[in-house]
């Protein structure tokens, strides 16, 4: 299935563990021992950096504060919980706006619907959800070529 | 009038304080606290040259440097606001109460206020700053008539044990209610609990402008009511010979602390120990008449959160510790210290 999507090979991706509109001083993602991101790693998403780093310490989650929003140039996806009211408020977060991934909005949204438990994929859920969560990516990965 | 009793069993060294001791205090206070503004201004976890601090302070944001800290001056300004509020509804409390341990965190009325805002967001998708800020106003003020009554019951009144007992479990109490509320919802929970720590993270001039009314309506009727305080301080009954309506004094007093709480609540979150550790610094320093404590306790509340807010982004590079783990490192001891000592008693 991953094969119809090419544009998904070689992509960096993050999980943000949660980004609130009213608070964007710092930037929480889950490390690569967290389930969700293990997820990536079977569709051919890589992580980036900073992600790896705070794996290596054996972490399930790291943050960085949004003025080092610099260390995370290399992230091509972002995936969070969210609607669009997020987004434009990252666009006009002077310091959020310069991720690479916001200003492509090469971002995925996670709502209260079905697809929101995409993230965790379950034996049961998978077949649910894959292919939507699968779509959204390959976009994401589109936008932000 | 002229000799206060606690004021001279309070220590020999601070007896018969007099006025210009108090002023130089308060210019050191003001002085302390602009310089922490700049320091809060030019320090985080970015390092930032001059160059680019200028350049922000100025309105450029063209590089990340100067965004940074163009990010950092309304955070400022939020911590200066909400550190005054809350070192303020401290003093009031304890004020109110004669109970040293009193303290927006300690009464419940931080987590009653939590409360109001999780019920608002989980049940009736609450975003509009405004109803934020409402909400965790009658949530703090629930809590806080709630708690007075639990203390008020069984003999001898609401004596300070009682109340920071009954403050404690319905803290406690609104807390397992707020984690019930946000466990179902997976993509709130995160966000709810970062912002049940506590931080001014989230300041922007937007957001500041929304809750300024309500925090100058609170400095307002708080100030004003140093008098009644001072008044109350002698005890209920010799306030009422005095010709203070003890009742009416307590409620404008309470409602004053109620304001300033609920509307830093609603935009920081809970932030506690500043309201507990600032009004005995201040008395330490400038006495307990309330005229002076009062301005006093709400210069010292800025500089600390100020202070505290620098150094959780020092400390951490290139994460943040959020501004209500610091002070809960800070208040923790020495909330431990007051109740150890020996003349902990009504005020």
């Amino acid at each position: 299935m991953i094969a119809g999507y090419p544009e998904l090979e070689g992509k960096t991706a993050m999980f943000i563990t949660h980004l609130d509109a009213t608070n964007l001083s710092t930037v929480s993602f889950y490390t690569d021992n967290d389930s969700r991101v293990k997820f990536f790693t079977d569709l051919g998403l890589r992580s980036p950096k900073r992600v790896m780093e705070a794996s290596e310490a054996g972490r399930f989650s790291g943050s960085i504060s949004a003025e080092r929003v610099d260390l995370f140039d290399d992230v091509d996806i972002l995936v969070t919980y969210g609607d669009r009211n997020l987004i434009e408020a990252l666009r006009a977060n002077p310091l959020m706006s310069r991720m690479p991934a916001v200003a492509n909005d090469a971002v995925v949204l996670l709502g209260r619907n079905p697809l929101g438990t995409a993230a965790n994929p379950t034996p049961l859920s998978i077949s649910w959800v894959l292919e939507d969560y699968v779509a959204l990516l390959a976009e994401a990965a589109r936008k932000s070529q | 009038m002229t000799a206060d009793p606690i004021e001279a069993s309070g220590g020999a060294a601070f007896a018969g304080r007099s006025n210009s001791l108090r002023i130089l205090w308060l210019a050191a206070m003001i002085f302390a606290c602009i310089v922490l503004c700049v320091l809060s201004v030019a320090f985080g976890t970015r390092d930032v040259g001059w160059n680019d601090i200028v350049a922000a302070v100025g309105g450029h944001i063209d590089s990340i440097g100067q965004a940074a800290v163009a990010v950092r001056i309304p955070r400022t300004l939020l911590a200066l606001l909400a550190g005054a509020a809350l070192g303020l509804a401290g003093a009031i409390m304890q004020g109110v109460t004669r109970n040293p341990l009193a303290d927006p965190g300690i009464l419940g009325v931080n987590m009653g206020a939590s409360l109001a805002v999780v019920i608002g967001v989980v049940w009736f998708d609450m975003t509009s700053a405004y109803a934020y800020i409402w909400v965790a106003i009658l949530g703090a003020g629930g809590a806080a008539v709630f708690v007075y009554t639990i203390g008020s019951l069984g003999r001898g009144g609401a004596t300070p044990l009682k109340l920071a007992l009954a403050g404690a479990a319905t803290s406690i109490a609104f807390s397992s209610l707020v984690m019930a509320l946000v466990l179902p919802r997976n993509d709130i929970a995160g966000s709810i609990q970062t912002w049940r720590i506590g931080g001014v993270g989230g300041a922007t001039f937007e957001s500041i402008s929304h809750v300024l009314p309500f925090l100058a309506v609170g400095f307002a009727i708080s100030l004003l009511s140093a008098r009644k305080l001072n008044s109350l301080a002698l005890g209920d009954d010799l306030a009422a010979g005095l010709g203070e309506r003890v009742a009416f004094a307590r409620a404008t007093a309470a409602l004053g602390a109620i304001l300033l709480c609920g509307a830093t609540t609603a935009i920081c979150g809970p932030i506690g120990f500043l309201g507990l550790v600032v009004p005995h610094l201040c008395r330490l320093l400038i006495g307990v008449d309330h005229r002076w404590l009062l301005p006093f306790s709400a210069l010292n509340g800025a500089c600390l959160l100020i202070a505290a807010d620098i150094a959780g982004r020092v400390i951490a590079r290139p994460a943040e510790i959020e501004v209500g783990i610091v002070t809960a490192f800070i208040g923790a001891p020495f909330f431990i210290w007051i109740v150890r000592r020996q003349r902990v008693r009504e005020l």
